[in-house]
């Protein structure tokens, strides 16, 4: 799947002062990174938050920004937790989801999930957000079954100068943020941040009484370098430390999380239409849930990925990769993983060549083959067709397959019963890979110059899905139980009327049903098989009546989620920035604007979300 | 517990050697198509330019009805500007665009693009109500109003706002909202 998308010479049309600035600026003169193509006709359900985006919606942390897209499934479980996912099987330990930051891989093997409540990149320093929704595994490996989330920072020579952001709501959140960048020689630049938030016990409590304040620290570097004309060099250096609070039984002691995490990336560009691309990253992390779990991991990656034209009408990209993820978790009685330290050792290698079938057909042809030490080999083809019927309307659709590799969830986990001896999980050796086969159909069009519209259908079908059964002894296991398929659509349109204001709508219908396989005695999936809205819709405005004045509406509606008793809402958050002088700017924003408590999601330890109101002060000096 | 799989990537050293050996392949010149698109690129940005930026009342009078885009030092961008104006307006006036000779050529032009930062073209300029535009992020820092640069294979520009409102230039926050703003009293 393209990482990102300017536009392709040979889809270029021959006037370019037809195009907005907007699409001059992803014009590609150079090239840099993976095969890359127009949003526009990328054959694939893909959705880009700019910089620009975040920066005037006023969002303060990844699970925000996420909202902003149609089709993603973000509910706050409570102070402290998330439940983030595309097309389905929401939880707060969704396991379908490829987040990677800077091309880092975020999940852990631990659960195939993301932390997301760790995840504290400053919002100032994104570049863009890009969102695949459906299986991008063939590029993006074995966690991409429904959908790929790529963060990208910004370059340090990208902000220049320094900023003081202070911020503070009647949500009892907190927030300071200080960045500097410095120019390193003629052709770099490094920039250093500090953040900190925090955020008070939710207003309402939590369903199980638990306190779910928190407190995050977070600071590192990033520098970028040309160390020639066609090699940049990029380096990030992140550490984070954060406080939680616990279950009442433990209260006083608090849920703690540290980590540092490293990307070194060295690219080279031979000409526009080839590139290499090194990269190693590192990252460590201690959790610590006290007197119930904790988890310290170590992991390296490296990478490399080579683009090139093999030959005329062919573009290929190739690349492999190892990782290592180790392990360390500190048991309890109450959970146990066996072994209690791991070493899991991932190696992939992958290709996908784009072929011109003709000026206006494009076939991409792709394949992942991934080797993970529970499964062994896992094969991820794909195929994809895209159809420029003209400059105004495009059509693709697209056959794969992606597979979820079994995790420590599934195959290590024990859960020990009340009674000395009995059990309620014990593990399981012989959990098999997750598999889901998806098959999309998508159309764009841009009736207007200023108005386009998407449309996507897909359907999936899975297999071998995560449940509780019997092992021969007939105690309880992890095991593959279920089975489902699910179809829906995502629609969006953008319009720009005029210049100073941009109107987005979206709206996605999932339609996903899926159970224990005939004669399972799993009893497990049916009670949480109806975690995810049928139908969600979003409408953002931007507006920028003055030099001097932004405005930033989100009206958006989730659906209920029948299995965790929460009912569908419609909210609205808001947010005015003023610039006072040119460096001093600021924000006084609402979220949730439409009622004074609701759930978005239940996991048990369940908070209400309601209205509340923010203000920030922005300050950018040299 | 597991079954010791053996990580099978020992393999796969071949793979890493000939890709080796591809970096040190001379990389090809640059096809003339590449020249061609950041070329058209920047015409179509320089014309943009123009559509987001207004001129005082006072210049516009004695502009005679046409703006005139002078490219110096780039006979590619006059050419690939001439093809992308033509034909077109800006507002309601007609564009020409020329390649001046000799720096007191500039007095009749509406924006400037040089490409090359020699002083005695940028003499006389600072201060007029003329675009100026460069190449580099440099450019706009020292001299303004605009520099071009890339930056992840795009073509991207910073704007020196100061320098934009001595000359008595406005342009339009959609457009600085997409530059990389220098130069003191930069905001986000």
């Amino acid at each position: 799947m393209p990482q990102r998308a300017p536009l392709q010479m040979a889809q270029l049309p021959d006037d370019l002062t037809a195009l907005s600035i907007e699409q001059l600026l992803d014009i590609r003169i150079t090239s840099v990174a993976r095969v890359e193509q127009d949003i526009f006709t990328a054959p694939a359900s893909i959705e880009v938050i700019t910089h620009r985006e975040l920066m005037r919606s006023g969002v303060q942390n990844l699970p925000q920004a996420l909202r902003l897209v149609p089709g993603v499934q973000v509910a706050r479980i409570d102070g402290r937790q998330w439940a983030i996912a595309t097309r389905g099987f929401n939880s707060g330990l969704s396991d379908k989801l490829e987040v990677r930051l800077n091309g880092r891989t975020l999940y852990t093997p631990l659960f195939s999930g993301v932390i997301w409540e760790f995840l504290d990149q400053p919002i100032d320093d994104i570049e863009r957000i890009e969102v695949i929704r459906g299986p991008g595994a063939a590029l993006w490996g074995a966690n991409a079954v429904n959908g790929v989330i790529n963060i990208v920072t910004r370059s340090a020579r990208d902000t220049q100068g320094s900023r003081l952001s202070l911020r503070g709501g009647s949500a009892q959140e907190y927030r300071g943020y200080v960045r500097h960048t410095a120019e390193v020689g003629e052709r770099g630049a490094v920039r250093l941040y500090v953040q900190s938030q925090s955020w008070d016990n939710s207003d309402h409590g939590t369903t199980d009484g638990s306190l779910d304040e928190r407190r995050i620290h977070s600071g590192g570097l990033q520098a970028d370098l040309s160390l020639s004309e066609r090699d940049e060099l990029m380096l990030t250096l992140d550490g984070t430390s954060s406080e939680m609070g616990s279950v009442p039984a433990r209260q006083g002691e608090q849920e703690t999380m540290q980590g540092t995490a490293m990307v070194v990336r060295w690219a080279r560009t031979f000409n526009a239409r080839s590139d290499l691309q090194l990269q190693l990253s590192a990252d460590y992390f201690d959790r610590d849930i006290p007197g119930h779990f904790g988890e310290v991991r170590r992991q390296v990656e490296v990478d490399v990925k080579h683009r090139f034209r093999p030959a005329r009408a062919h573009e290929l990209v190739w690349g492999m990769g190892a990782r290592r993820s180790s392990d360390q978790i500190r048991n309890s009685p109450a959970v146990i993983f066996e072994p209690d330290a791991l070493d899991l050792d991932y190696f992939n290698l992958y290709a996908q060549d784009r072929i011109d079938l003709s000026p206006s057909l494009e076939l991409t042809v792709g394949s992942r083959l991934e080797h993970n030490d529970y499964t062994g080999f896992e094969i991820q083809p794909s195929l994809r067709l895209g159809w420029t019927l003209n400059d105004r309307h495009f059509l693709w659709s697209s056959l794969a397959q992606a597979s979820r590799a079994p995790n420590r969830v599934d195959r290590d986990f024990v859960v020990p019963g009340p009674e000395p001896g009995s059990f309620v999980v014990v593990d399981n050796d012989s959990f098999q890979t997750e598999v889901a086969r998806v098959a999309e159909v998508g159309w764009r069009t841009r009736p207007l110059d200023r108005l386009s519209l998407s449309a996507t259908v897909f359907y999936a079908d899975y297999d071998d899905l995560r449940g509780i059964g019997r092992n021969g002894d007939g105690a309880p296991i992890v095991s593959n139980e279920g089975e489902g398929r699910s179809f829906g659509t995502e629609l969006g349109a953008s319009w720009q009327p005029v210049p100073e204001l941009d109107l987005r709508l979206g709206y996605s219908y999932l339609n996903l049903d899926f159970g224990p396989r005939e004669g399972s005695p799993d009893t497990s999936i049916e009670p949480a098989n109806q975690n995810d809205p049928v139908h969600q819709a979003n409408f953002r405005i931007a507006w920028e009546p003055t030099l001097k004045l932004t405005g930033f509406a989100h009206l958006r509606f989730v659906d209920e989620l029948p299995d965790t008793g929460t009912p569908a809402y419609t909210e609205l958050d808001i947010e005015w920035r003023y610039r006072l002088t040119e460096a001093i700017s600021i924000a006084v924003g609402g979220r949730n604007l439409l009622d004074n408590a609701h759930p978005e999601f239940n996991n048990g330890s369940q908070a209400l979300v309601g209205r509340s109101g923010h203000a920030e002060l922005r300050w950018d000096f040299q | 517990m597991k079954s010791g799989v053996t990580p099978g990537w020992r393999g796969c050293w071949p793979a890493v050697i000939l890709l080796l050996l591809s970096m040190t392949t001379p990389s090809a010149a640059l096809a003339q198509d590449e020249v061609d698109i950041s070329l058209r690129v920047r015409a179509a940005f320089l014309f943009n330019f123009a559509r987001f930026t207004s001129w005082p009342e006072v210049d516009q009078a004695t502009m005679d009805g046409r703006l005139i885009y002078c490219v110096v030092g780039s006979s590619g961008l006059t050419r690939a500007l001439r093809v992308a104006t033509e034909g077109k307006q800006v507002s309601t006036q007609p564009i020409e665009v020329r390649a001046p000779e000799r720096p007191t050529d500039l007095a009749a032009c509406d924006v400037v693009y040089l490409n090359e930062t020699s002083s005695p073209w940028l003499e006389g300029l600072r201060g007029t109500p003329k675009l100026l535009v460069g190449e580099g992020t440099d450019f706009a820092r020292a001299h303004g109003m605009v520099g071009f640069f890339v930056r992840d294979g795009r073509l991207r520009f910073a704007i020196h706002l100061r320098r934009v409102d001595e000359a008595g230039l406005q342009m339009s926050s959609r457009l600085l909202g997409l530059a990389t703003l220098v130069g003191e009293g930069r905001s986000p």
